[in-house]
């Protein structure tokens, strides 16, 4: 029979789940409702614009995706017929209006593709879907065994009071004046790298991306994997997380009281009392008798429930990649052209999907935290 | 004691103070950082695309601005509607606010935010929306929405560590009215660092996320023509082609590092959007962190 506290996490866990479950209903309906709304009309009637408009456009000498030309047209259309500002502005927006009519119309979609949700809509999204959740998955553990990594080496840093590369470097310099400078130049090559290292982990992908991509094929699915994780500073927030749990974890009473018992405290890499380099990899296994052992496992029962805030971010860099790169045949490049031809139908059909993944991941982080949290339960 | 030793000490105690500070280290070099991009672009850069450039500067920071407004806002009036629920006893109301927060809480901040601009285009094509202040409001609104749970989080935490401490009771057995207790004693006078960090946080994340927005509208939807006349920021800004070439510039000098010294020179525009996206993204993170260590959030 289990504990009342065991109990009572089992019946939370359900709760949660349901509640998760509730939250998929009511989407869904949401979506499927607005979808109704806004389902696209197979053949729909082409867009016709007043004569006025389709002479304009017609203009020979005009290029309408030159600002240079428009700017011109509006200063001719002001001067010939005397209009206000008002005026202008509004034939200037039903021109817009007219070649983005012209531009969006169906006829013009590259590789034709569907044009309302049906079964053969839906069946052409599976493989994109499929190869989605595969690269969400995929990132998110990855960036979780990075980030744990990063976390753990900061704190040990931390622990040993270093200081910054820079900071150690005036101080050499202080007292060793030029020799000394010239000896400790790596710290200064350090710093650099460290600064280089900060500005990609801050970029947004599509800056990575952009810049890369006359010297790199940006648009396989590896270098997508590897954008996500260390773009957007989706690497570096997961990472400050936990670190930032230890920190306060560490400075709790429990850690003097393990200190007072002998229990081994030394953070220096492999030395007699300290921590192995291989703590990175395995921070529990590979920490048995050493105070960070505790730290770390009470850090990571907080930590847990925060990585729900990363599993959106990270849907987020991976929309972003795909839609900013223009990456033909991923998911959210679909979700941009659906959303650009008006087939909104199918476009609710793509967010929906997404949603579900990120409820799914969240159900299966609430459960992990659920199963830690009973491990703590005393079940004698 | 020598000269020498005197201001050796006040140099070490300068970068102690420093060290101790780095929020404010980082906000100072931020500005540095900023400044010296300024003058560089008023040497080298041509005046129209400089004046581009600060207008998307200036309107991204506006944007960011007004979303922690709006979020802190919201954010304070649904923690103290669900603290109100809560004390009240009121079940049924509570449960359904907390569902809708964690509903909005797993949608994806970008597709979110790409229903709303598609909302915001619509009102645009219209000219419900005049001038590109009301447009930016929108937008912040809009954005808002999806990060101010993080201050709704904070807040709640806040009201339920004084709640269990014995501060909270004996300011109501001295008459003080919970309202003013939560609002004035504990949000305003102890938890001010803590929201000024969660501000400073969400400013970065404003940034990022409207950027990266306009960059998705500006490029992914459409090359030729303009979908609507959002008011210009980084992102939009990054995404014309001129931008985007000085950007492939870079890619490019890493197979022929001869032109590297044109990026500073000819590919000014793209390379100072990149770099003002980038440094402040990183800049901000640091003064968050800076405030965390400071006041040991």
């Amino acid at each position: 029979m289990s504990s009342p506290s065991a109990e009572q996490t089992h019946r939370s866990l359900r709760s949660i789940l349901l509640d998760h479950l509730l939250s998929v209903v009511v989407v869904g309906v949401a979506l499927l409702a607005l979808s109704f709304l806004v389902r696209t009309k197979p053949g729909g009637s082409p867009h016709r614009f007043g004569k006025e408009i389709e002479a304009y456009l017609n203009i020979d000498s005009v290029d309408w995706s030159l600002p240079l030309d428009r700017a011109l047209f509006r200063d001719a259309y002001r001067q010939f017929h005397g209009a206000s500002e008002q005026a202008v502005d509004s034939v200037m927006n039903a021109i817009e209006d007219a070649r983005l009519a012209d531009f969006t119309d169906p006829t013009r979609k590259v590789g034709g593709g569907p044009r309302a949700l049906t079964l053969s809509a839906a069946i052409e999204l599976v493989p994109m879907y499929a190869a989605f959740v595969a690269v969400f998955f995929t990132v998110l553990l990855i960036t979780y065994f990075l980030a744990r990594a990063a976390a753990v080496w900061k704190f040990v840093l931390w622990k040993q009071r270093r200081s910054s590369y820079l900071r150690r470097y005036f101080v050499a310099l202080e007292y060793g004046g030029v020799k000394n400078a010239i000896l400790r130049a790596d710290l200064l090559a350090k710093a650099a790298a460290k600064g280089f290292a900060s500005i990609v982990l801050f970029s947004p992908a599509y800056v990575i991306a952009y810049s890369l991509r006359t010297s790199l094929d940006t648009e396989n699915i590896f270098f997508l994997v590897l954008l996500a994780i260390i773009s957007n500073g989706v690497l570096i927030n997961f990472a400050n997380r936990l670190y930032t749990l230890m920190v306060a974890e560490s400075r709790k009473g429990y850690v003097d009281t393990a200190l007072v018992k002998g229990v081994s405290s030394g953070f220096r890499w492999d030395a007699k009392d300290g921590l192995r380099r291989s703590v990175l990899l395995a921070p529990v296994r590979r920490s048995a008798g050493h105070v960070f052992r505790e730290i770390y496992r009470n850090a990571r029962l907080q930590f847990i429930p925060s990585t729900k805030e990363h599993i959106t971010f990270i849907v987020t860099g991976l929309v972003i990649i795909e839609m900013a790169l223009n990456i033909k045949g991923h998911l959210c490049y679909a979700l941009l052209q659906h959303i650009l031809y008006k087939e909104f139908d199918i476009a609710i059909a793509i967010v929906f999907g997404i949603y579900l993944v990120v409820k799914l991941t969240e159900a299966g982080v609430d459960a992990w935290h659920a199963i830690e949290l009973r491990k703590y339960d005393n079940d004698i | 004691m020598t000269s020498e030793k005197k201001s050796r000490r006040r140099r070490f105690r300068a970068s102690g103070m420093m060290a101790g500070s780095k929020d404010l280290l980082w906000v100072l070099l931020w500005l540095l950082g900023i400044i010296a991009m300024g003058v560089w672009l008023a040497f080298f850069l041509n005046a129209p695309a400089r004046a581009l450039v600060e207008q998307a500067f200036a309107n991204t920071l506006y944007g960011a601005v007004c979303v922690v407004a709006f979020a802190l806002f919201m954010g304070w009036a649904v923690a103290l509607a669900l603290h109100g629920l809560e004390s009240a006893r009121r079940r049924a109301p509570y449960l359904v606010l907390t569902f809708l927060l964690n509903l909005l809480r797993s949608v994806p901040q970008m597709v979110g935010m790409l229903i709303g601009y598609a909302l915001i285009t619509g009102l645009i094509r219209r000219e419900a929306l005049p001038s590109t202040a009301s447009q930016i409001l929108l937008t912040s609104v809009i954005t808002a929405v999806f990060v101010f749970q993080e201050v709704v989080d904070l807040i709640v935490e806040r009201i339920r560590h004084y709640e269990h401490l014995e501060f909270y009771n004996a300011l109501l057995v001295c008459g003080v009215p919970p309202r003013v207790i939560i609002n004035r004693e504990i949000l305003l006078k102890n938890s001010l660092a803590h929201l000024v960090q969660k501000s400073v946080s969400l400013f970065g994340r404003a940034i990022f996320l409207i950027c990266s927005i306009d960059f998705i509208i500006s490029v992914g939807l459409s090359t030729e023509v303009s979908l609507s006349n959002l008011p210009v920021t980084l992102g939009s800004m990054l995404a014309k082609l001129d931008s985007k070439q000085d950007i492939l510039v870079i890619g490019t000098a890493f197979t022929d590092p001869r032109i590297i010294g044109t990026l500073f020179f000819e590919h000014l525009q793209g390379i100072s959007i990149a770099f003002l996206i980038v440094y402040t993204l990183m800049c901000v993170y640091r003064i968050a962190n800076g405030l965390m260590e400071r006041y040991r959030l």
